[in-house]
């Protein structure tokens, strides 16, 4: 019931997030003349905060009404559904900022992807974290706290080749000024991935002690398990990311396609970890663990 | 009260006589003073900006100044010839001046479609007028509604939007590029009149650094005294300078005379790495260019001329004139609102001055009959009573059929009749059932003569 009853909610978010979207895409739209239509823009905003009360609601029923437990992140759909509640805020305060404008273009899509990959958790490919200590606690809310700042570079570098597109080829050039200015922006990808860093950090060290914990009941070396390997990958990234004023080769363009690259081995991380590998971690298949889940769910 | 605009425009107007008509601060006053005197019953606003001169006037229908009289004290003030100045203004009464106004409060009027400094212009036009003392309770209320309605027409239509000349369209751009000046360096390449309007834009950013790089040392040093940069900011750079300049800079405007290219691809790729890859808005705004086109294809190398910023530029017209019909609707209906609280405050002001004049005459009456009533009673004072109401009547209506009698009014008698008819809710005879509603002017000449005989009866 309660696994029923997250679905539906992922679902109707999901809905209203591509529906934000929609609306906030025909903004930037040479086609649409909705531009200068505050009402039309107060919707929009309103809509938006509506699904981020939704992503936060979402999230603190499956807290208390659900697991009733001190360990909120018990399940893949938990640390998506806390990512999607903690980025909608973090979108709205930066687009509020008058030098980070324009982060909502692609902001509101990478809200509704994050929902949508939740929504698939919850129903498709649900998977629950083996209960650990506070090690594991640690290591979770690392890893999705430092997924929400690697989302926000890679938001800041999508928004970033964008309007470098525009000034280059010199296309809707009198609507560029809806977007933070270039230098912003590539600052904003460093300080992201900065805060990104510090957490994957974090989320590296926890996790390599709990996996190292576990290495004796799994035959073989555990190290160069797929997830271990791209979790340095982003690691690594971020760590050049956070440098990239001293290694100048990586300026403007470049960093804002590193915070994508970033982004992308990140997902591929969790998807290693949570679908489609069965690693030290997690190691019941996902059918097996999705009917116990489901079980533990009601 | 009657609104009346005489005014000249840059479509209306050569520019030589335009310059005649500009009122300096101190000619307003003047002007002011003069007005004043000389039509005490009027209320007046000057307004005086490069592209016009316009004089708004609200006085009795009866009273001066008509518009004769206005060209005839504007051509004496400012000692134009009368005929080339009747034959070069325009003139608008009532909704047409009060439309005029709101078109020219919000930019419609404008060279430049949009323009946003005309509504602070009006503005001071108005302040000094009530600081003149000119001002009275029509013309307050017709600027105090223009104004808002220049606001309106701005926040609810998109016709101040965007840039309209290459200068500021080419400080957005830097503007889109770098989030703060005051680390950066411009250098402007050559000394031309265009230069001068980009650096004097671009010196509004407040930059760390501004250099001048010219063959002719001594006209750098001059564009840069009258752009008043001091030495402290910035100077004159040697063209040998070029190569190390362009590591340095910023932001570089290009507009020298040269045939060829003066910045190349080869010449500037190898700075790339000096420069650390900071981004670089080249700006060339020579024709022939001089940056070669290959140098924008280069890593955060950003390179417009001239054409792509005529291109926004041009681009922005068009958007204005997309919201035009949207300002004009907003104005019709803002016009009528407008001119309708102007008649009602004239009515109500009427009718307190029609109050004040049969009170006056109620209680001369009054005084009158209280003598004679003194130890009166029975028939005796019936009589007085009924007399002492003749007496009122006829007072009252002395003096509008006196009027109405002279045939001295400038509007038809016809129309009085009409409107006597209607406010005193006379009866209508079936011989002059075809008569016009109030305000409308009789068609047949035999109507009003009709009504004349009957009203003056």
């Amino acid at each position: 019931m309660n696994s029923m009853i997250t679905t539906v909610w992922l679902a109707l978010l999901v809905l209203l997030g591509a529906w934000c979207s929609y609306r906030k895409c025909r903004q930037i739209h040479p086609r649409y003349k909705v531009d200068e239509d505050d009402a039309y823009h107060a919707m929009t905003d309103r809509l938006f905060i509506v699904l981020t009360l939704g992503a936060i609601a979402l999230f603190l029923f499956r807290v208390i009404a659900i697991h009733q437990s001190w360990r909120p992140l018990t399940a893949h759909v938990d640390g998506l559904t806390l990512l999607a509640g903690l980025l909608c805020p973090t979108l709205m305060y930066l687009e509020k900022r008058g030098k980070a404008r324009g982060l909502s273009y692609i902001g509101y899509p990478g809200v509704t992807f994050v929902l949508l990959w939740a929504l698939c958790a919850s129903r498709w490919s649900f998977r629950a974290f083996t209960p650990g200590d506070v090690m594991k606690v640690v290591h979770l809310f690392a890893v999705y706290l430092g997924a929400l700042s690697v989302f926000i570079a890679a938001i800041y570098g999508g928004t970033y080749l964008t309007v470098q597109r525009r000034l280059k080829n010199k296309t809707d050039l009198g609507q560029a000024k809806k977007f933070a200015s270039l230098e912003t922006l590539e600052r904003m990808i460093v300080i992201s991935s900065a805060v990104g860093f510090a957490f994957i950090s974090l989320g590296l060290v926890t996790g390599l002690i709990s996996i190292s914990s576990l290495h004796e009941q799994r035959p073989g070396g555990w190290w160069y398990e797929p997830k271990i390997i791209l979790s340095f990958c982003v690691w690594l990234i971020y760590a050049l990311l956070f440098n990239v004023r001293h290694t100048t080769f990586f300026r403007g363009n470049r960093a804002a396609w590193l915070s994508l690259l970033g982004l992308f081995l990140l997902l591929m991380t969790f998807a290693m970890a949570h679908t489609f590998t069965d690693s030290v971690e997690h190691s019941q298949t996902p059918v097996q663990s999705a009917a116990q889940d489901r079980e533990a769910d009601g | 009260m009657r609104i009346t605009l005489l005014g000249a425009n840059h479509r209306t107007m050569p520019l030589a006589m335009r310059e005649k008509l500009a009122l300096s601060h101190k000619h307003l006053h003047q002007a002011s003073l003069q007005v004043r005197d000389q039509f005490p019953h009027a209320e007046f606003v000057f307004i005086s900006t490069c592209n016009r001169t316009e004089m708004y006037v609200a006085h009795p229908a009866n009273l001066p100044p008509d518009i004769d009289q206005m060209r005839s004290f504007l051509a004496d003030f400012c000692e134009v010839d009368l005929a080339g100045l009747t034959a070069a203004t325009i003139h608008r009464e009532n909704e047409q001046a009060i439309g005029h106004l709101f078109r020219v409060v919000s930019g419609l009027e404008s060279m430049v479609l949009g323009e946003p400094q005309i509504l602070g212009q009006v503005k001071r036009a108005y302040d000094e007028a009530c600081t003149f003392n000119t001002v009275g309770p029509s013309l307050h209320k017709l600027f105090q509604q223009a104004l808002t309605v220049g606001k309106q027409v701005r926040n609810q239509t998109g016709i101040d939007e965007g840039r309209t000349s290459v200068a500021s369209t080419a400080v957005d751009f830097a503007r889109q590029i770098f989030d703060r000046f005051n680390d950066k360096t411009i250098v402007g390449v050559g000394a031309g009149e265009m230069a001068k309007v980009t650096l004097r834009h671009l010196k509004g950013l407040e930059p760390q650094r501004i250099w001048l790089v010219n063959r002719s040392i001594e006209r750098a040093q001059a564009l840069l005294d009258q752009l008043e940069i001091s030495r402290d900011l910035g100077g004159v750079r040697q063209f040998d300078d070029l190569p190390q300049l362009l590591v340095d800079a910023d932001i570089i405007i290009s507009s020298t005379a040269a045939p060829h290219p003066i910045i190349t691809s080869e010449f500037l790729k190898p700075l790339l790495k000096k420069r650390r890859f900071r981004p670089l808005f080249l700006l060339d705004i020579a024709v022939p260019r001089d940056v070669e086109p290959q140098v924008g294809a280069l890593r955060n190398v950003y390179l417009y001329n001239v054409d792509d910023l005529q291109q926004v530029v041009n681009q922005t017209h068009h958007e204005r004139a997309e919201h035009v019909a949207q300002a004009e609707t907003m104005i019709t209906e803002k016009v009528r609102s407008c001119l309708s609280q102007i008649q009602h405050r004239d009515i109500g002001h009427l009718i307190k001055e029609l109050r004040s004049k049969l009170h006056e005459i109620g209680e001369q009456e009054m005084i009158r009959t209280s003598n004679k009533i003194h130890g009166v009673e029975g028939e005796q004072l019936e009589k007085i009573i009924e007399q002492h109401t003749q007496r009122v009547i006829n007072k009252i209506l002395n003096m509008p059929l006196t009027e109405l009698n002279a045939k001295r009014s400038e509007a038809p008698l016809g129309f009085y009749a009409a409107a006597l008819r209607r406010l005193f809710q006379l009866e209508q005879n079936d011989d002059t059932a075809h008569d016009h509603p109030l305000l409308k002017f009789p068609t047949s000449p035999e109507a009003p003569s009709a009504r004349d005989e009957e009203a003056t009866s």
